[in-house]
Formats: C-alpha cells, structure tokens, sequence
C-alpha cells in the first residue's frame, strides 16, 4: 500500500494538523499557492511542529512555484534536515534541484525517496522525465518498465516503453511491444491517435532499417491515417528506398497536384526521374508542370535557374511583368539566386534599363512592357519597375544609380513606406550608417503602427551606435514602463540581443557586448529547459514522431545560426581580453600619448561619470527589486563580472564546444574555434577543427590562417602515446606532406592572388609568423589592382578592424591616410572612411577619425 | 480568493502564459487498454531491461574528457559504442 504524504514522516502530525497538511497538498496541486502558504503557517505555528519537516518541503515547494527561489531553497533544505526518512522530504528536494537544473543531484534525491517508498508512481514519473531529459536512456528505460509494471492498462506507460526501447536502438523490442499493443487496441473508426501511433511504428520500422516491412504496414493501415500528406511523403519515400522510382514519382506527382508550390516535391521528383545532371529533362518537366499547374510559380521560378541568354531573358521577362503590375514584393528575392552569375545578372540589367527606356519614351500613362496594344500598364507598374531597378543597382554595388532609381520611386508615391526602407537600405550597404538610420526613421514615421518597420528602425540605429535611440524607439512596441531592452531579453528577442550587443562593442562596451552575448546563450539553455514539459504532454497526446524529432533538435540547438552569431561575438571578446587588455577599459580610446593634463582631466570627468552611472543602475536595481518583491527574471548576468574573468581562454572554449560539436556547415567556426584551442594547448581539438573546415572549404581564407598558425605551433607540441598517434593521423588529413608553415602560406598566396580576401589571409598568416614582414604597401596595392576582385566594403571595414587590431603589422599614421584615401575612393560614402552625407544644417556631421 | 490573485496576473501581455501552463497539468492519463495478459507476461519475460556490462577504464574516460573537453556522459557513451575501446573512441569523436 502507498503511504500518503503526511503520515511517511517520522514526525507523525495529530489529526486537526494532518487536515491542514492535506489541504496544503491540494492547494498546491490546484495552483492556489497563497491558500497552501496559509495552511502551512497554522502547521508550523502550531507547538512543537515549527520544524515540521513535510510541512516545511511543502511549503518551500510551493514558494519556488510562486518564484521565490532562494526562500524556497533554504525552507526545503530545512525539511530534509528535519526529516530525513520522509520520502516527501526527498523528493521535494529533487523537484528544487531540478529547478536549479542541478539535475544530477535532483536524480539522486529521486532515487533515495524511492528508497524509502517504493513504487511510487510520482516519483517514478519525476525521475524518468528527468532521465529523458539528460538523455539518460538506460535509466529511463528501467524506470519505464517499473512504471509499466505498476501501472499496465495505462497508455503512456505503454508508450514511454517503447520510445526507451526506440531511443537506445533497439528497435525489435520496440516493434515487437507496438505490435502487441496495436493487436488489442485497434480502434474501428476515425482516430487520430491511432493515426500518429501508426506512423510512429513506421519510423520505428524506417530506422531500423526495414523500408519493406514499413511499406507494408503502411498500406495495411493506411485507412487509419488522418494525416494524407505526412502518409503520401513516407510512401514515396519509402518507395525510393525500396528503388521504386516510377511508382514513387506517381506519388510526388501526386502531391504536388495538392501542393505545387513546395519545393521539396520538385527537388524528388527530379530524383526519382534521374534527371538531376541533365538541365534540359528539368526543364522539360518543369514546363510540363508549369502547364499543368497555371497559378503555380514553383516549377516557372525553379526553370529560371536553369537556362542562360535569351532563353533566360525571354522566360525572366514572363516572370517579372506580371509580378511588376502586382507589385509583388517577392519579386526582387526570387532574382537573387541569379545573380551568383554576372552573364545572367547581365541579363536582368538589360531587361530592366529596357523597361525603364520603354516607360521613359512612351510616358507610364499609356506604355505597355509586353508590347501588347490594346492594354496599357497600370501607373503602378513604373513605380515596382523603379524599385527592382533600385534593388539591381544595389546589389550590384552601383549606389548612386540604385538611389536615383528609388528617388524615381518615391517621387512616383511618396507615401510607400518600403520606398525609404530600400533608401535605408542602400545608405547601409554603402557604409553611411547615419543617413541609413535617418532613412528608416522616415520610413517609421510613416506607419508608426507597424511593428516590422518599428524593430527595422531600432536596428538601424543600433548600427548607427545610437543604442539610447533604439531603445526610445523600440519601446514604443513594448511593455509599458519597462526598459526596453529588459522586455526584449524577457522575450528572448534574438535579433536586438545580437544587435545590441555589436553596438556596444562598436563604442568598445565589450562588458556589455558580452552580456548580450550572454544572453542568447541563457536564451538557448531556456528552449532546451522548455523540452521538459512535452515528455509527459507528447506521450499523451500521442504526437510521437513529433516528440522524437523534438528530442533531436534539442539536441543539436545550439547549431543555430543566432548561437553561432552570439558565440563568435562573445569568443571575439574573450581572445581581445587577451590580445589587448588595455582595450577592455572602454575610454582607452581617449587617453593617448602625450596628453597628461588632458588625460586627468578626462580620467576625473570618467570616474565622475561612472560613479553617476553606478549609482543611477543602483537606485535602479533597488526600484526593481522593490517592486518585484525577490522575484528574479531573465538571465542576471553582470558586465563587469564577465570582464574580470580569470580564464578568458576557458570561457572562449565553452562557446566553441558549441559550435563544433554538431557538426556545423560554417567553415568559419571551426576556424574560430582553432584559433583557441591552439592557443589553449588542446592539440586534438585545434586539429579536429581545422580538419572539419578542411572538409568543409579548404582553401577558405579564415581557415588557411589558422592552418599556418598551427603549423608553425605544431613543432612546439608536446604530445606522446595515443594522443600523438591520433593527432599524428589528422595532421595528414589536415596537411598531407606539407610541414613548413612558410612554404604552404607562399603557395597559398600564389594560388589565389587575384582574390582580396585570401590576400588578406596570407598577410594575417605571414605577419603571425615573422613579427618582421612588411606588407602593408602590398596590401595598399591590392586595394586598387582592378585585378583583384572580392574588394567589397565588408572586407575594407574588415582589414581597418584588423589593423588596429594589430593582425597586419605598424602601419604609420601616413598608411593609414593612404588607406583612408583610397578606399573612400571606391566607397566615398563609408563612414569609417571619411565619407558619408553631409548635410549643411548639421554641423556635427561626423567624420571617421572620431567615431571610430 | 486565491484564484483571484492568479487571474489578475493573466493580463493582455501574458495571454500565451495560460495556454502553455495546461501542457504541464497533472492530469490523470487514459486508463482503458485492452491486453492479452498471457502476451503481456512473454513480454516483460523476453525483454526484462538487461544491459550489456562493457568495462570502462577510469583512466579512458579521463583522458578523452581532458584532450578533448567533454562531459564524463558523452565519453561514456561514445566508449560503450566501441565496446571499450579508447582509440576507436577518441578517433571516432575527432571525426576521424
């Protein structure tokens, strides 16, 4: 017999204080804290049971319910000291550790209440969501099958067993538990959790590698799925495994009738047709189906990146103008794949200046762009023909053409709000962040309602280093008489954490940076904490495919692209801390040689105002507290705090185990990770991912650089035993013969001089490893030789950056006139060059030297 | 009047709050299956949750957790995939 709680304790409770005891629990379960909070205060008020263990378990239960945490921590902790062979006691304290995410000890605490109480279903079920959710297989296993025992009629139970079984592999237990279960348990009608269990088997059945098997099944059942397409998807698919393509092709054919526009379809059609290496049959079905299907823009979008010349001007000039007299905003985004190839960009640009001619002779009042006589465009179409016109020219980097076009376009309608966003837009591309966000501020003012243009503005002006401003702006869309950036971080709002935090790092706050950087780890950590709820609520609702696929994204989040962002951010920092110490101070910037008066004046007016700022982020903190009552939000983590670390290397390297660890696409991140396990001594990790990159891009620029680094580090190895074995073996997947870091960066330069951002690589690498190179009029040279190609904007901020970094060498202040000169040169309107626009009222237009 | 106090906090900003706290309710599952209990007893009989025993070196999972920075749980698992065997392990989670 289970023993209730209350009367497991060793401090049994007389019958007036058990009535209360019992009212506290069902409180608890009810949600009604304050009422259980009471029930607790006339126990433990009562004489003699003012340590009344239980009572104190439940009452510290319930504060960490209402958020109380430390409270509740100190009052369960008390319980368990008083009562000790009290399994509530015990599992009390597991709930509590497991919401401090301590989960190994929560696991514990589970396992001794089960000591002293055996078969308890509760704690059962506690203990194997806990075991589910660190991915403890074999203990969820066991705990599942004890909970089958005791409870056998009951679904979950049934469930829980067979997804243990299907998570450790072992899929002929799994399909042989499912099985018995269907046998007795199919229902006669429409039921769709019948439906999703069917398909679950059929996973099962797919990944243990019996595509006959499931097909059959699937056949069998197939009267029972609800769910046609995910059924229509697993047949075709099962139908390819098997090397069935022609009837598998019926079946895409099919569901593309229901859906032509999905992309996928098209893609496995193509393969089960074995037409992928032959662009003429695509296009041949893609006509097919173009015909087919008139309203559809899939197979006519997916044929434009098949064909060249005329064919392509012919089919690009029946896509656009349709989307032109709609006004499709999409229009634009479906040329992008397009314009990897300067023939076809080619292509667009003489369609486009063609239109434009067209419009411009025959006036936009009576043109038509496909020659037809009898209509005539709509007066809109001049206006989304100026607007592509000005999208082209962008792209293209031809800034001013792109902003006469859109001066077209918003002369032609003034009040189109996505006219400024795209002016915006081309002032960011072209280095002036200022008039970029000056732009999107009167593309907001004309729709003050819209929170899309409202979260563009507050980027914009991040970018622009105005974090105050955004943060006025942004909260006119967040919660009343809240800071703003503590209601986006509350709404785990990736984008402004990631913005923000370059921001900051722009006006060296890198305390602050990090803290955003911070944040979007915590960010992570929370969606995989918010899994635990689904292990019980995917088993009842039965949604179990879904639940699997749950599983596995969760294990692999943090290969997300706003991880990676953050986490490069914050590694960025770390190695700073290390490279450049001084930097960390954010007003070193303004204390320069030779200035002592200046120099006290400034450090007294800085200390004046940090003591303002602290004080006033004190009174502030007091506010909140007061106001919150002890109830802690959201991540609490302190700038300073993250500055002062002793082991920027360590915290650098809890980033990169989470970039490299599930298996990540960005050739980038492997070599950032390089970067700090060389200098970490971790020899195996530097080369794992200098090999990973390797198989990813070898000759990426980044990823060269840390190759020769580690080259030249290689020597200097310690290593013996299994280690030097392994790492002797990725050396010559990383290296082949090669051993002189010299000798592989000269070859590099040679094979790719013609390109600006490999020229870059080689002189970062050369410089790490003969402190007297002298590059930098090469590197003057290369900003200006026509030849070399890659000489964006994006890698001139790139290369300033690393110069003061220090990557390429002294360069004297006349270098860096010179480089100034030349690349406002090519992009005179770069801020960080020198350029920008200048307005006459603003006499405090700023210039380059200042605000960088 | 507890219930109140909940309900005021459920304000226009935290609608969504409410929804997501039903996925965690407690509720009592479906209790109605049919089984064959003669099937049910071969089964627990069959597949009574034995996991094989591989022998693990202490001085395997620390060298792997050490060289390449990962948690006793992962080493443990990559090590009883190879059977116990450090070099297959360490290879195998260098991408190798």
């Amino acid at each position: 017999m289970p023993t209730p709680p209350g009367q497991s304790s060793s401090q049994p409770l007389p019958a007036k204080e058990l009535g209360y005891f019992k009212k506290i629990v069902k409180s608890y379960e009810q949600k009604q804290y304050k009422a259980g909070l009471k029930f607790a205060q006339k126990i433990l008020t009562s004489p003699g049971f003012a340590e009344h263990g239980e009572t104190l378990a439940m009452k510290g239960l319930i504060l960490n319910c209402m958020g109380k945490l430390q409270e509740a921590q100190d009052c369960v902790r008390r319980g368990l000291v008083s009562d000790l062979r009290s399994y509530v006691c015990w599992h009390v304290f597991g709930l509590i550790q497991k919401t401090e995410k301590k989960y190994d000890e929560a696991i514990k605490a589970y396992k001794r209440a089960l000591m002293l109480e055996k078969d308890n279903l509760q704690i059962l079920r506690d203990l194997s969501l806990l075991q589910i959710h660190i991915r403890d297989y074999d203990g969820y296993l066991s705990s599942k099958y004890e909970l089958l025992q005791l409870r056998q009629t009951q679904r979950v139970s049934w469930l829980g067993y067979i997804v243990a079984h299907h998570l450790l592999k072992e899929h002929n237990l799994a399909l042989g538990i499912m099985a018995e279960y269907i046998k007795n348990n199919t229902p006669s009608g429409y039921d769709f959790e019948f439906s999703e269990l069917i398909l679950y088997q059929n996973l099962i059945m797919r990944e243990a590698g019996l595509p006959d098997v499931a097909l059959q099944k699937l056949e069998e059942n197939s009267t029972h799925i609800v769910d046609k397409v995910a059924y229509m998807e697993t047949r075709a698919n099962l139908l390819m495994d098997l090397e069935q393509p022609k009837q598998a092709e019926n079946v895409w054919r099919a569901l593309i009738e229901r859906n032509p526009d999905s992309l996928e379809y098209y893609d496995m059609l193509e393969k089960c047709m074995g037409i992928k290496d032959s662009p003429k049959a695509q296009l041949a079905m893609l006509d097919g189906l173009a015909e087919k299907f008139k309203r559809a823009a899939a197979p006519r979008r997916l044929a434009l990146y098949l064909v060249e010349g005329e064919e392509l001007r012919r089919r690009l000039h029946e896509w656009m103008i349709p989307m032109l007299r709609k006004g499709a905003p999409s229009l634009f985004a479906s040329l992008v794949p397009l314009y990897k190839y300067p023939q076809k960009q080619a292509v667009i640009e003489s369609l486009i200046t063609e239109y434009v001619k067209k419009m411009d002779d025959e006036g936009y009042g009576n043109v038509s762009l496909d020659g037809k006589d009898q209509e005539c465009e709509p007066p809109t179409t001049a206006l989304w023909l100026y607007v592509l016109a000005s999208h082209h020219f962008d792209r293209c980097g031809m800034t001013q053409l792109a902003l006469n076009y859109i001066e077209r376009a918003i002369q032609h309608t003034p009040t189109v709000v996505e006219n400024y966003m795209l002016k915006a837009r081309i002032y960011k591309h072209a280095g002036d962040y200022d008039e970029a966000a000056r732009w999107m501020e009167e593309a907001q003012s004309l729709d003050t309602a819209d929170r899309y243009i409202n979260g563009k503005c507050g980027k914009y002006l991040l970018r622009a280093k105005r974090s105050d401003e955004a943060n006025k702006m942004l909260a006119k869309f967040t919660r009343e008489g809240e800071n703003a950036a503590s209601h986006l971080t509350d709404m785990q709002c990736m984008w402004y954490e990631l913005e923000s935090g370059r921001a900051f790092r722009s006006v060296n706050k890198y305390g602050e940076a990090l803290r955003k950087a911070h944040h979007i780890d915590f960010h992570f950590n929370t969606w995989i904490e918010d899994q635990y709820d689904f292990h019980t609520y995917c088993l009842r609702k039965m949604t179990l495919c879904s639940y699997i696929r749950l599983l596995r994204m969760c294990d692999k989040l943090r290969d997300a692209d706003y991880y990676y962002q953050g986490a490069k951010l914050a590694i960025k920092i770390y190695l700073r801390m290390i490279d450049r110490p001084d930097d960390m101070n954010e007003h070193s910037a303004l204390i320069k040689e030779g200035m002592t008066d200046q120099e006290i004046k400034k450090m007294k007016k800085k200390l004046k105002k940090q003591k303002e700022l602290q004080e006033e982020e004190e009174k502030k903190k007091k506010d909140k507290e007061q106001k919150e009552e002890g109830l802690q939000r959201g991540p609490q983590i302190d700038a300073e705090a993250l500055l002062k670390t002793e082991d920027p290397l360590g915290e650098a390297a809890k980033f990169c185990h989470n970039i490299h660890t599930f298996g990540t696409q960005k050739v980038t991140g492997y070599a950032l990770c390089a970067e700090v396990y060389r200098r970490k001594g971790k020899v195996l990790l530097a080369l794992k991912c200098l090999n990973e990159g390797e198989d990813r891009e070898p000759t990426h620029p980044l990823l060269h650089v840390q190759k020769v680094k580690f080259l030249a580090y290689w020597p200097k190895c310690e290593l013996s035993g299994l280690v030097k074995e392994t790492a002797d073996e990725l050396m010559k997947c990383v290296y082949g013969a090669e051993r002189d870091a010299a000798e592989l960066n000269e070859k590099f330069k040679i094979e790719h001089q013609h390109d600006f951002a490999h020229r870059l690589a080689y002189a970062e690498a050369q410089y790490s490893i003969d402190s007297s190179t002298n590059l930098i009029s090469w590197i003057l040279k290369s900003i200006e030789d026509s030849k070399v190609n890659g000489r964006s904007l994006k890698m001139m901020i790139k290369l300033k950056d690393g110069i003061e970094y220090g990557k390429y060498g002294k360069w004297s202040k006349d270098d860096m006139e010179k480089l100034r000169k030349q690349v406002h040169s090519l992009f005179p309107l770069s801020l960080d060059f020198g350029g920008g626009v200048q307005h006459k009222s603003a006499s405090a237009a700023p210039t380059s030297a200042e605000t960088n | 009047m507890g219930e109140e106090d909940e309900k005021q906090q459920v304000d226009k900003h935290n609608w969504g709050s409410e929804e997501l706290s039903k996925v965690s309710d407690t509720r009592e599952e479906k209790d109605d299956l049919k089984l064959n209990t003669d099937a049910l007893g071969n089964l627990f009989n069959a597949s009574a949750p034995a996991r094989p025993k591989i022998n693990i070196k202490k001085e395997d999972l620390q060298l792997i957790m050490n060289e390449l920075e990962l948690q006793e749980g992962t080493v443990r698992a990559k090590l009883i995939e190879t059977n116990g065997d450090v070099r297959e392990a360490l290879r195998s989670l260098c991408g190798l």
